[in-house]
């Protein structure tokens, strides 16, 4: 049910109205009086005339109006501005809402301000839901000992030797092979969602049970859809859009995506004195010392995931909180990106990152609330143990990242910054710190490396059960 | 050289010297061709403005010698005007 109040400010002189737009969003509505709008205008322009030079006046000597009919529309944008921030920090102080991400709104864009006119707008802003913080003290919780056995060792080599190994061009796909061409995504109704001209496919293998992957959405029966295409060839794989796609629009409607065929790779793994050529070593056993110390790192890592895991686990079923029945666009893709990163932090491969989030999309209503869940508790907790990030901090977690991916530390940060998702890594370790945080108060009980073992397993089996 | 009042009219001159005689004194400086006489820059005010011209005083700025890197070139004439409308009339310029 909606519920509004309206309460004017003096001293910035505007009018708020806040209304419920569900569990944990609010939409706000802020009027600006006409008396301010026209004061920010003449303060705007009389800076503005003070400094600015036009030919045939020196300094500040413009007249006022020829000024305002030059630089009129970027006056009119520039209070348009400031109006619009202060009355919008003005309006969140004021209502003492906890705010969480940027304000959205549609109609910011359209308006204009106009003198003697109040400026009128709408947002929408998610906020903190109220809930009761769980105790932080005292957690228990179990630490397993980890050991990097041979097994493991030859495994990751495994690994390392297909990530180095070669690309070969074939006449007719099989079972594990890569496909690569055009994949065009459609709507019910012939919306054209996505149009990706180099899209890859990977034929299912027999213990993947038909299920594959195209353009990020999972198929259950794939293997059936896609069949065996050579190049040159087309197929058309129908789907369903995932219900937590980070594009409303995809959710739940009926896809199809047109797939053209323009080549078929198989990868032919790398032999292992190649690998150790290329890495730049003396030996294989040089190379077995390195993957183990990699090893040991992600045992590490690994460690303090099965930790946090508990933490998190004892944070969702100690708090009581009401959550959006649907995710919006902005939560859906927060979700989800903290996702990837989470997994590129423990190292997984990008491959496998790839497959994990795309299941993610598709997973059930209550893995996807969950984690939004855990991001308030997370956030709150982090607020009232004054848990901070240094640049460092960020710097050190990103050539950790890179270091897994096989990436430069600056490729890899250059990248985060130009795609906008530096604040993942912010958020992510500052999630991290809250939880270790929260582990340094709590009773750890060291187990070992068999209940490790059994920990991850049932960890695993707990993550593909909600998904 | 009677013709079209905007190709008489150039532009207004918008300076602190041109904006201080229009606005003490309702003189308003124009640009203008060359070749246009008094009467015309007259004519042409009146019929793009819709004002009664009282007074044109009219100047000639040679054209500047610049010297460029392939010799000396000559800048424009420039013809500008200042004209004096009748008691109680305006322009909006800006």
């Amino acid at each position: 049910m909606a519920k509004k109040t309206t309460e004017a400010h003096e001293d910035l002189n505007i009018d708020v109205k806040v209304e419920d737009s569900g569990p944990s969003r609010k939409k706000l509505n802020i009027e600006v009086p006409a008396d301010v709008v026209s004061a920010r205008l003449v303060d705007s322009l009389d800076t503005l005339v003070a400094e600015v030079e036009l030919p045939g006046f020196r300094k500040g000597r413009a007249p006022k109006r020829l000024v305002e009919k030059k630089f009129g529309s970027t006056i009119r944008d520039e209070a348009k501005k400031q109006l619009i921030s202060a009355a919008y920090s003005k309006a969140i102080e004021e209502k003492e809402l906890k705010v969480i991400g940027e304000p959205t709104s549609e109609m910011i864009d359209k308006i204009e301000v106009e003198d003697g006119k109040a400026l009128s707008f709408e947002v929408e802003v998610e906020v903190q839901p109220e809930f009761e913080m769980p105790s932080l003290e005292g957690i228990e919780i179990k630490k397993p000992k980890f050991e990097v056995t041979d097994e493991r060792i030859n495994e990751e080599i495994g690994k390392i030797a297909i990530n180095e190994g070669d690309l070969e061009q074939r006449d007719e796909p099989e079972p594990g092979d890569y496909l690569t061409g055009n994949g065009v995504m459609t709507g019910p109704d012939g919306t054209e969602f996505y149009n990706i001209e180099g899209c890859v496919v990977r034929v299912p293998l027999t213990e993947d049970n038909g299920r594959g992957m195209i353009l990020g959405v999972v198929v259950d029966d794939f293997s059936s859809q896609l069949g065996l295409p050579k190049p040159g060839e087309s197929v058309t794989i129908k789907a369903k859009g995932p219900e937590h796609h980070e594009n409303e629009d995809l959710r739940g409607v009926d896809l199809t995506v047109a797939f053209e065929v323009t080549r078929v790779d198989r990868i032919i793994p790398a032999e292992v004195p190649d690998v150790v050529a290329r890495y730049g070593m003396e030996s294989e056993d040089q190379l077995k010392d390195a993957v183990k110390s990699r090893l040991n790192q992600r045992g590490i890592v690994e460690q303090q995931t099965v930790m946090r895991h508990q933490i998190a686990r004892h944070l969702l079923d100690n708090t009581e909180m009401e959550l959006p029945e649907r995710l919006t666009a902005v939560q859906a893709m927060r979700a989800i990106e903290r996702y990837r990163y989470e997994l590129m932090y423990r190292g997984v491969d990008q491959q496998e990152i790839e497959r994990r989030v795309a299941e993610f999309r598709s997973s059930s209503s209550d893995r996807a609330q969950r984690e939004l869940k855990l991001f308030f508790i997370i956030n709150q907790a982090a607020q009232d143990l004054k848990v901070g990030v240094t640049e460092q901090e960020v710097n050190g977690r990103i050539a950790q990242m890179a270091a897994e991916q096989g990436q430069r530390p600056e490729e890899l940060r250059q990248h985060l910054i130009q795609s906008g998702q530096a604040q993942q890594i912010v958020v992510q370790i500052r999630e991290h710190k809250t939880i270790d945080a929260i582990i340094a108060k709590a009773n750890v009980e060291e187990v070992s490396a068999e209940e490790f073992e059994k920990l991850a397993k049932e960890q695993a089996e707990a993550e593909h059960a909600s998904a | 050289m009677a013709t079209n009042a905007i190709y008489i009219i150039k532009k207004p001159v918008l300076t602190e010297k041109s904006t201080d005689a229009m606005n003490e004194h309702g003189r308003y400086t124009f640009e203008v061709d060359r070749k246009a006489t008094k009467t015309d820059i007259k004519n042409a005010i009146e019929s793009l403005y819709g004002v009664q011209v009282e007074r044109v005083q009219t100047r000639t700025q040679k054209g500047k010698l610049k010297r460029l890197r392939y010799g000396y070139v000559r800048e424009k004439v420039k013809k500008s005007a200042t004209v004096r409308l009748a008691e109680g009339q305006s322009i909006e310029l800006f």
